[in-house]
């Protein structure tokens, strides 16, 4: 029985380690470059959406809906071979994956923006516009200072959530953590060692995150 | 007998466009100072639902009117259109010599700087500190420097009793302080008119009293001040004029001691009765 048990052997570790770390490091670039893209994008397409004219909010319903009900790995995939298609520029594998990233929770933004903005009392607009504060002014000093506090929650559980989400670049050949832990586990034959010290990276990365998002979430329901 | 209710009359039909036409050109002055607010023949539904039918109304500088009747009349929504918070969907409104119904955005926002108005439900700024709401409209709308809006800020919070309490949140306040608040805000950026929707509608009995004195207050500065209100009272003691508007049109309107002593309309009578009944 005792030889038939699988043992786990992490003697590849110290090898594998300068490039694993740079693995992460790429990981982290992607997360933080999806998460102020995708940020950016909610924000003007979330106003778009909440716009009074329809040449605005049509297009940003269409790609919020587009980008919101496809699956992510068919639009990092389809992305990849779409961009040099149509814009004949060779686009690297990061700048695309990012992209997908950023337009697949850009969507997701522009409707917690979207939420935050318009779950805010009427009388706070109507109070504004009374006195005649231009439009970005009453959305810089009175709207989004009070509806920050009710999107902040889902914005942090989105960006937990991106940073699992990132290892589906590794399809298109990304050098990213779960990428590299495949072709590291491939040559080391130890793909299930590989892969569980990976955990640990994410886990690291985003363990902060999550506790920091649960502690803006209490504040926010002790202050609603 | 009321002199002004040959000029300002309640028509069902819509002005005719001629004479409409000729009156925007020269807003004519009357006796009692120069016209700020001029409605012809306002209209306004929501679907198929008519809620103001043909309202006709001038008020001058310096009167304090006050626009009484029953929940639904259209009291509200004619007060929320003289400064375009719903546009009008039949005639128009004219406010400081300007035509403020169907009037683009960006032009709204400069006529709005110079309406003033104040809530049933106050709508201070809740992330901002008493002062900051009275200081954000100066400073956003008005172009004013911090220390200026803070100098006035401070007068126009020490003016309606709240100096000690600049530095508190809403929350912190009672309804009748934050109301107080909301006025000081409003009067802040110095309007030429001022709009109340219901200003003590959503305050228990007891803080009534101090919204209704700093609103007497701004009438003996001699502002301009249109009142939506179910404090007969008041309008008795503080109004120049009172209009009685049910089911989307003026009823009845004049001299506040002759109309609300002596209603010729069956539809005032009633409401008064009603009114009275319930203590007020």
């Amino acid at each position: 029985m005792g030889d038939d048990r699988y043992s786990f052997d992490f003697g590849w570790l110290p090898d594998a380690m300068p490039i694993m770390w740079r693995a992460a490091f790429l990981t982290v670039q992607i997360l933080l470059w999806s998460a102020v893209l995708s940020l950016m994008i909610g924000l003007v397409a979330g106003q778009m959406l909440m716009s009074r004219h329809v040449f605005l909010r049509v297009p940003a319903r269409i790609y919020v809906d587009f980008f919101r009900l496809t699956p992510l790995l068919f639009q990092i995939v389809t992305l990849f071979f779409l961009l040099p298609m149509t814009t004949g520029i060779s686009v690297p594998a990061f700048t695309s994956g990012v992209i997908a990233l950023s337009l697949n929770y850009g969507a997701f933004f522009a409707e917690i923006f979207r939420a935050g903005v318009q779950s805010l009392d009427k009388g706070q607009w109507e109070a504004a516009d009374s006195m005649g504060i231009p439009h970005l002014l009453v959305l810089r000093r009175i709207i989004y200072p009070q509806a920050i506090r009710r999107m902040l929650p889902p914005i942090g559980s989105m960006l937990v959530s991106l940073t699992k989400d990132t290892s589906l670049v590794s399809v298109i050949g990304v050098a990213e953590l779960f990428n590299t832990a495949q072709s590291v586990g491939a040559q080391t034959f130890r793909q299930i060692e590989v892969l569980l010290s990976i955990s640990l990276i994410y886990l690291a990365i985003n363990l902060p995150l999550a506790w920091y998002a649960e502690r803006l979430n209490r504040r926010v329901n002790v202050h609603a | 007998m009321r002199e002004q209710a040959a000029t300002i009359v309640t028509t069902d039909q819509q002005p005719d466009p001629q004479q409409a036409e000729h009156q925007e050109a020269q807003p004519e002055p009357r006796d009692g100072g120069p016209t700020v607010i001029d409605v012809r023949g306002l209209r306004k539904s929501y679907g198929t639902v008519e809620v103001l039918k043909g309202v006709d109304l001038k008020v001058q500088s310096g009167e304090v009117v006050c626009i009484i009747g029953p929940s639904g009349s259209g009291k509200s929504t004619l007060l929320r259109c003289l400064n375009n918070l719903e546009d009008a969907t039949g005639g128009e409104v004219w406010v400081l010599d300007k035509k403020v119904s169907g009037m683009k955005r960006r032009d709204l926002m400069r006529v709005r700087r110079d309406i003033g108005m104040v809530f049933q439900s106050f709508n201070l700024f809740p992330h901002m500190s008493a002062l900051e709401n009275v200081m954000e409209g100066q400073v956003s709308a008005l172009g004013r420097s911090k220390q200026e809006a803070r100098k006035i800020a401070l007068a126009a919070l020490d003016k309606v009793g709240l100096a000690s309490h600049a530095a508190a949140r809403p929350r912190s306040l009672s309804g009748g302080q934050q109301q107080r608040g909301a006025m000081a805000r409003s009067r802040a950026m110095d309007p030429k008119v001022m709009l109340f929707d219901e200003p003590t509608s959503a305050l228990d009995p007891e803080l009534r009293a101090e919204v209704l004195d700093t609103m007497r207050q701004l009438a003996q500065e001699g502002r301009t001040m249109v009142v939506v209100t179910h404090e007969m009272d008041f309008a008795r003691k503080v109004a120049d004029r009172v209009i009685f508007i049910d089911g989307g049109v003026i009823v009845e309107q004049g001299d506040p001691r002759v109309v609300l002593s002596h209603p010729e309309s069956q539809r005032l009578h009633r409401f008064l009765n009603l009114v009275l009944w319930t203590g007020e």
